[in-house]
């Protein structure tokens, strides 16, 4: 990346994020495009590997930016303040303007209480970036002597007052909106996106919807208007990144619905195929936008993931919704359209299975209005069903602002509450609650959700070493109850931006209590993640469970699919036993007994004549919390990702260590107090002179075994290979499970 | 995730490959695994080796994974 720029842009990451990076984003690299074509430098901040805050705005500010720009959704809102505040604190001078679907819609609030954005981008942001950095430019980029009045589509900051221009709609100044969009330079064939990121940035056809689902807030954005590239440009960047995907990678057409108009999505996919770019496709589209013929050239072009939106399989809630026909909460027809829509679905659903797309995904919406309990039931189980339903997404109906919904909400008994008073963070109350008594298939992405967070909790509980990246920690377990204002701003020092955090509550009662105020105190106070993760413990028989507040949601799920924690002495013998399963399970050593039964099994995997075979030819092993003291470096005290805190806001490294900080310490004391305890515990045990000291971690908190009997251990027993496959496999699970 | 993979705690750990992915997918991260090891690599650098190897051969199922988990529904 080049130092020195005119616009740098951020994407900054949030809960829903791929990882805790910052990525490219597709709507924001169309921008830089259109910068660069016009003579101005501008480029992506990307980063991909965890890091502070402080680590991130150091970066940002060396490029030397004269404005930084963000892209801003709900899920990103609060880090992308966070950054753009302290960017504005550390280099004044630097213009700092959001845009993206939020600011679009909350560009008032964001100005009134956000000082240090000078500017906010309402709708499509070529044009009006462009016109705005020419004025600046002509300038010399002296932001209070710019004459922004009359730019379309923003409102901006000048001598400490807020202008609002009027709004700017590309489609709108353009009587055919037709091939539009190919104005502006492709993100990708002038290198702004690289190709190999196809898969993570997707491409698009069109923009905008024309439909009237009064709860989706695409087609307002649009103004129900479409626009669309060319089809010679759609294939130009298809064929150009079709070279650069790997494997079985899949480009996402990033389109409201691909097939809108579905002459024209004929023709791209028949072009595709007659230039035989070989590439593989999804998108999202209606049922009753597509048809046998229009699947079979699908399938030809290269789609192996389709989602049809369903939302309800009521007609009279679709009806309600405006999802076939304008919304009506009293239709005097017999809603055929509904109906068939209805039957559309299920046909083509099973049409494009019959061909081969072999991903055949749909969303489902429940809490819509007036429905009941029982029909939101019905519409879940006639997806459960389906066996030509892959996946569905199982959503809570939202209300956003500007859509038709937000306007008559309360007729149909919703409550909506701002936290913090902050319309960006919306709690919503449905009527009678029914929407937690619901039926949740195990298609749902919640379980996909669930299952991927507790195997990542499981991994972070365990305490196994993360990716290294620069000195900051990755995740926090949090054993409290109560979120402290103080806890929260400690954490924009100490925690990655987007980094996890794990709130171990005492029980049940807690959770449910005390849950919300805590999300509202992380927003309140700035986190620099609200990736949280709450889970409780609960006794059951010789165990404990770990749940989440998913757990209760989701009915479906067994006992045994919950997180199970237990002493390593108590499963040993179950090992070996296939009735067992052990892929929940966090194993600790809680007293010797257990250290014992660990160091034996250990013992057990060495003396194999191929460790790796014996163990692949065993079922899967439990997590281990307290594996790393048996390993050569694979340690948290070794990383330093993770940090335990308790309620008295003691901060430990290891679930049996010595408390080494407390909580509103820098990083550096910190650091500096585990190394000295290190070095301390080396000292004691005179490691230098041990025959074992280069393979050796000397743990220097090695409980529940004594000391010394930690140091024969490890100096008559080799562990290390052993310990070191354990972990390494334990990637199978995380990826497979 | 292929069909059965729910039950995936009776299954050894080559036979969860085997179930997720087939039979050769799952023979060829095996034996690259055994030559990670074979190779000497060790403690992190083997299971960074790991993961390459896995992510290598089970793209297909991660990347419909990430799919799914993008809602229609949400734009802000």
């Amino acid at each position: 990346l080049q130092k020195t720029t005119d616009c740098i842009f951020i994407f900054t990451p949030g809960p829903e994020s791929r990882g805790n990076c910052f990525d490219y984003h597709l709507g924001s690299a169309y921008i830089i495009a259109c910068l660069k074509a016009n003579g101005f430098h501008a480029q992506q901040y990307i980063r991909n590997d965890p890091a502070r805050l402080e680590v991130c705005t150091r970066e940002i500010i060396n490029f030397n930016p004269k404005i930084a720009g963000f892209t801003v959704y709900d899920s990103n809102y609060n880090i992308s303040v966070l950054i753009a505040d302290q960017i504005k604190k550390l280099s004044p001078r630097t213009i700092i303007v959001f845009g993206g679907p939020c600011s679009s819609v909350h560009h008032d609030f964001i100005m009134n209480t956000c000082s240090f954005v000078d500017g906010c981008f309402i709708n499509e942001g070529e044009e009006t970036f462009l016109e705005f950095i020419t004025r600046l430019s002509a300038a010399n980029f002296r932001y209070e002597e710019t004459d922004l009045s009359s730019i379309a589509g923003l409102s901006y900051r000048q001598s400490n007052r807020i202008f609002r221009n009027p709004e700017n709609r590309i489609w709108r100044n353009h009587s055919d909106s037709r091939n539009f969009l190919d104005n502006f330079p492709s993100p990708y064939l002038s290198g702004v996106i690289p190709p190999e990121e196809g898969h993570n940035a997707g491409i698009l056809t069109a923009r905008g919807c024309n439909q009237n689902c009064v709860y989706c807030n695409c087609a307002v954005l649009s103004n129900r208007k479409i626009s669309t590239h060319s089809v010679e440009r759609v294939i130009s960047e298809l064929d150009f990144i079709s070279h650069f995907l790997k494997g079985n990678q899949i480009l996402t057409f990033q389109d409201d619905t691909f097939t809108l108009i579905p002459n024209r999505a004929a023709e791209i996919c028949k072009v595709i195929t007659d230039h035989r770019i070989k590439v593989r496709l999804s998108c999202i589209t209606r049922c009753d936008c597509v048809d046998e013929s229009l699947l079979d050239k699908m399938k030809e072009a290269g789609f192996v993931s389709l989602t049809f939106s369903l939302e309800s399989a009521i007609p009279k809630i679709l009806r309600k919704i405006g999802k076939v026909h304008v919304a009506e909460d009293f239709p005097s027809d017999s809603m055929e359209k509904e109906i068939r829509f209805i039957e559309s679905f299920n046909r083509v659903a099973a049409y494009a299975k019959k061909i081969g797309i072999n991903s055949i995904i749909t969303s489902v919406m429940v809490g819509l209005p007036g429905e009941s309990l029982s029909e939101a039931n019905q519409t879940i189980e006639a997806v459960d069903r389906n066996s030509n339903i892959d996946h569905y997404s199982h959503n809570f109906l939202k209300i956003f602002k500007g859509t038709p919904l937000s306007i008559d909400y309360e007729k149909y008994g919703y409550k909506l509450r701002y936290l913090n008073n902050n319309p960006v963070f919306v709690r919503m109350t449905y009527p009678e609650d029914f929407v937690r008594k619901v039926f949740i298939s195990p298609k749902s992405h919640l379980h996909s959700l669930k299952k991927d967070n507790d195997k990542s909790s499981l991994n972070i509980l365990s305490l196994i070493p993360q990716n290294k990246g620069v000195p900051g920690f990755s995740n926090i377990i949090l054993q409290a109850d109560h979120v402290q204002g103080e806890f929260v701003k400690w954490l924009k020092e100490i925690l990655d931006i987007n980094g996890t955090i794990i709130q171990l509550y005492s029980g049940e009662k807690a959770i449910n209590s005390l849950s919300d105020s805590n999300y509202e105190k992380f927003i309140k106070y700035s986190s620099p993640s609200l990736n949280i993760r709450n889970y409780y413990l609960e006794e059951s028989g010789d165990a404990r469970l770990l749940l989440s507040s998913e757990s209760v949601l989701l009915k479906s799920y067994s006992e045994s699919e919950n997180i199970k924690i237990c002493g390593i002495g108590q499963i040993r013998s179950g090992l070996e036993n296939p009735a067992v399963k052990f892929m929940k399970t966090l194993a600790r050593e809680e007293n010797h007994k257990d250290s014992v039964a660990a160091h034996s099994l250990l013992c057990e995997v060495g003396r194999a004549k191929n460790p790796f075979l014996f163990l692949t030819g065993k079922k899967a092993l439990p997590y281990f919390a307290n594996m790393c003291k048996w390993t050569r470096n694979l340690a948290n005290c070794v990383a330093r990702k993770t940090l335990i805190i308790n309620e008295k806001n003691e901060v430990r490294f290891c679930w049996y260590g010595s408390v080494t900080g407390s909580v509103g310490q820098s990083y550096k004391e910190i650091i500096s107090c585990l190394d000295s305890e290190i070095q301390k515990t080396k000292n004691r045990r005179d490691c230098a002179r041990c025959k074992e000291e280069s393979n050796c971690i000397k743990c220097p908190f090695p409980f529940p075994l004594p000391e010394a009997e930690y140091c024969e251990d490890k100096k008559t027993t080799d562990t290390i290979r052993a310990a070191e496959l354990i972990i390494g496999l334990d990637q199978i699970k995380q990826i497979f499970y | 995730m292929k069909e059965g993979t729910n039950q995936l705690g009776d299954l050894t750990v080559s036979e969860i490959l085997e179930a997720a992915l087939g039979s050769d997918r799952a023979g060829q991260i095996l034996q690259e695994i055994q030559n990670a090891i074979d190779q000497e690599l060790k403690g992190d650098d083997l299971k960074r080796r790991i993961y390459e190897i896995l992510c290598k051969f089970a793209v297909e199922d991660i990347e419909v994974y990430h799919i799914l988990l993008r809602a229609p529904q949400v734009v802000t």
